[in-house]
């Protein structure tokens, strides 16, 4: 399982924030974006994949968290799992 | 002395690639084979796949957000090439479902989700976004087991197909049959019984790896893939040949 940071109802700006940070650190840069701007799990909180040792691994190597991250996933929770809706 | 060695290769046993006989033996009852060890099939952006395009009929399935990227290793499959999606979000799609509604699908995979994980994990969906219009093969468990189980929608609701012995822990050999009125189910080359009749009603809107086709993927798969094929209804020759062949790129006795 890949981490993820889960931001509570309510910290849907600093979800926004994180996925800002993550899109500008990314360093697949031919992707379309790191993560999706709108995927909740069941419980309507914002999920944001980490981009970071655990969250990313690149050429074989877990990705080192860029300076920045840590404070841009403040309001966040780091997880193993996610608990995504059930499909209606 | 001049020695002369004859090798007049008649081997016809089928030997994981390196022997005679290969998926591309089934001529036009191969549909789409992704194979993992075909590197020039996959498009990587570091060691994450951005595309894994099937060596038959060129349908390229893709995934353009760096988060849901599988990993691709050249080992990673018991020391064959393998793509490793994390069982958290990643996954591979193609927005159409060119297969019809009956067929085929084959894959060499290593399944490590736990039993205490008791939610579904889609190894492949095909067909339309809703249950009933879609076919999905999947790791299920029942009774505290990890089971082979085959998703088949029919329109007005949906059929289960669930191998009742094989373990699906680890590397093996799945094969689900679709046909036009029942369908079945194969683990390592042994049948989960009599075929369960069920006649499909599939969409046309997607296939995807390692997640339902529903319209926000989900259930992702766990664990590890060197091969998916979608394969025409084969006879009991080419269902051998094709089990001999995966099982031995596996390692599976």
């Amino acid at each position: 399982m890949s981490l993820v940071v889960l931001f509570p109802v309510g910290k849907e700006t600093s979800a926004d924030t994180y996925l800002t940070f993550c899109n500008l650190n990314n360093p697949d840069t031919e992707a379309e974006q790191w993560y999706p701007p709108d995927w909740l799990d069941k419980y309507g909180q914002r999920v944001v994949g980490y981009l970071g040792p655990g969250g990313l691994i690149w050429n074989g190597v877990p990705f080192p968290e860029p300076a920045g991250g840590e404070a841009a996933r403040a309001d966040g929770v780091l997880s193993a799992t996610v608990e995504w809706p059930d499909e209606a | 002395m001049i020695g002369l060695g004859l090798n007049l290769g008649l081997g016809l046993g089928a030997q994981g690639g390196g022997g005679a006989w290969s998926p591309s033996s089934l001529g036009a009852s191969l549909l789409a084979f992704w194979d993992a060890e075909a590197t020039s099939s996959l498009t990587l952006a570091g060691s994450l796949v951005t595309t894994w395009t099937d060596t038959k009929g060129s349908y390229a399935q893709t995934q353009a957000t760096s988060g849901f990227k599988p990993a691709y290793s050249a080992t990673s499959f018991n020391g064959r090439p393998g793509l490793t999606p994390d069982g958290t979000d990643d996954y591979l799609g193609l927005e159409s479902q060119p297969f019809g509604s009956s067929f085929e699908i084959w894959a060499l995979v290593d399944q490590t989700a736990l039993v205490a994980d008791t939610g579904v994990r889609a190894l492949v969906g095909i067909g339309g976004s809703l249950s009933a219009s879609r076919v999905t093969l999947q790791r299920a468990v029942a009774s505290g087991v990890n089971r082979a189980q085959l998703n088949i929608g029919t329109g007005g609701g949906s059929v289960a197909v669930t191998h009742p012995t094989l373990d699906f822990s680890g590397r093996h050999v799945i094969r689900a049959v679709i046909g036009p009125t029942e369908a079945n189910l194969y683990g390592d080359g042994v049948s989960a019984g009599a075929a369960t009749a069920a006649v499909p009603s599939l969409g046309t809107t997607r296939t995807r790896l390692f997640a339902t086709t529903s319209t926000v993927a989900g259930n992702f798969w766990q664990g590890g893939a060197n091969a998916v094929l979608i394969t025409q209804m084969l006879d009991a020759g080419q269902a051998t040949n094709l089990t001999n062949f995966l099982k031995t790129r596996g390692g599976i006795a």
